[in-house]
């Protein structure tokens, strides 16, 4: 098992006390209290910053320039195996998407958890969105400005 | 050399000139190009005086305030990730491939993150994929449509913070920087995409 807890927000956690009390056994819920959540120009600068260059998504990237619609990227996308990516990639990926994005995820997945190999999805999304917001309150802008 | 480019897409008022290579993908790019420590950047940022020593030393003209804004969000940027990369590659390769494996099992999710990494790619790193500017609404429309699925919005206007920020190509070939520059003049797209990532902090 990845991680035998899920570090949730408090409105996430009664999310997960809602779920069947024979799959919430053997879980333990660490209240997620970090509320450094990424401001829209940081996210911004981590797009313009990240290193996609992993083989594997270079081919994608070729073979999705084909796409003639909305929907046909979509399906691409969708089909694109993440785990395929090497750790390195893997990070970038999370930088970039943030910590509302990842807790929208949890969010949508948690109440859909039936098996234990879904919580410990959920507790490695958990315990990457909690790194991320550990990482975001270690450092601020020297200025406390927001580029504007 | 500079890279001129503007604070905004839809708006030139002032040209901000960027050092070549900004924005930095790692510590030693950043460092090597200001000559100092990333903490020293960000001490100088801070003081009168250390600022006109930047200016100085990256010989910066124009809107250099703005410029070493940008510099400085760049700088924290880089101490971030390396302090969230730090922690993250430690974890168990099967922990991070169970949190993909729990994503895969909803497509859109999967979507929504693979798109990211395109955008990525195609808007910032163009020397990846030329020929983005052929179907760079339609992803951006992708990146909506699987982001309103778990319930992110799109802001009906982007705010000073995001319509301001530098939009940058980094180090590309000369013939990709032209593709680059096809996207980055269309100001709909840019204004769009900067809408999405605004909704993603929301």
């Amino acid at each position: 098992m990845a991680d035998m807890v899920l570090h949730l927000r408090k409105e996430e956690a009664k999310i997960f006390r809602g779920l069947p009390k024979d799959l919430q056994d053997g879980w333990k819920v660490a209240e997620e209290k970090g509320t450094s959540d990424e401001r829209p120009e940081e996210l911004m600068m981590r797009y313009q910053m990240a290193s996609f260059d992993h083989p594997s998504i270079r081919a994608f990237i070729k073979s999705v320039q084909g796409a003639k619609s909305v929907g046909e990227i979509e399906k691409a996308a969708a089909s694109f195996d993440l785990t395929s990516l090497p750790q390195e990639q893997a990070a970038e990926l999370f930088f970039v998407l943030g910590t509302n994005l990842m807790g929208r995820m949890i969010q949508y997945l948690l109440p859909k958890a039936a098996h234990d190999k879904d919580l410990e999805g959920l507790a490695a999304l958990t315990l990457i969105r909690h790194f991320l917001l550990e990482a975001n309150a270690s450092a601020s802008l020297s200025t406390g400005a927001s580029v504007s | 050399m500079i890279m001129a480019q503007t604070s905004s897409v839809t708006e030139m008022p002032n040209p901000l000139e960027y050092p070549e290579g900004f924005p930095y993908r790692d510590r030693e790019s950043a460092e090597a190009k200001f000559g100092m420590e990333l903490d020293k950047v960000r001490t100088k940022i801070q003081s009168d005086e250390g600022r006109r020593e930047l200016i100085q030393k990256l010989n910066l003209n124009g809107n250099a305030d703005k410029v070493l804004e940008g510099i400085d969000l760049n700088v924290e940027q880089l101490k971030k990730k390396e302090s969230f990369f730090m922690k993250m590659l430690k974890l168990p390769g099967r922990a991070v491939k169970s949190a993909f494996n729990v994503m895969g099992r909803h497509p859109f999710l999967t979507s929504a993150a693979v798109i990211a990494i395109i955008i990525a790619i195609l808007y910032f790193t163009p020397a990846l994929a030329p020929t983005a500017g052929e179907y760079g609404t339609k992803l951006v429309q992708a990146f909506k449509g699987t982001l309103a699925k778990i319930g992110v919005g799109t802001p009906e206007a982007a705010t000073d913070a995001i319509s301001k920020l530098p939009i940058t190509g980094g180090s590309v070939p000369p013939e990709v920087v032209r593709e680059a520059e096809e996207i980055l003049q269309s100001p709909g797209m840019m204004d769009e995409l900067g809408r999405v990532i605004e909704g993603l902090s929301q």
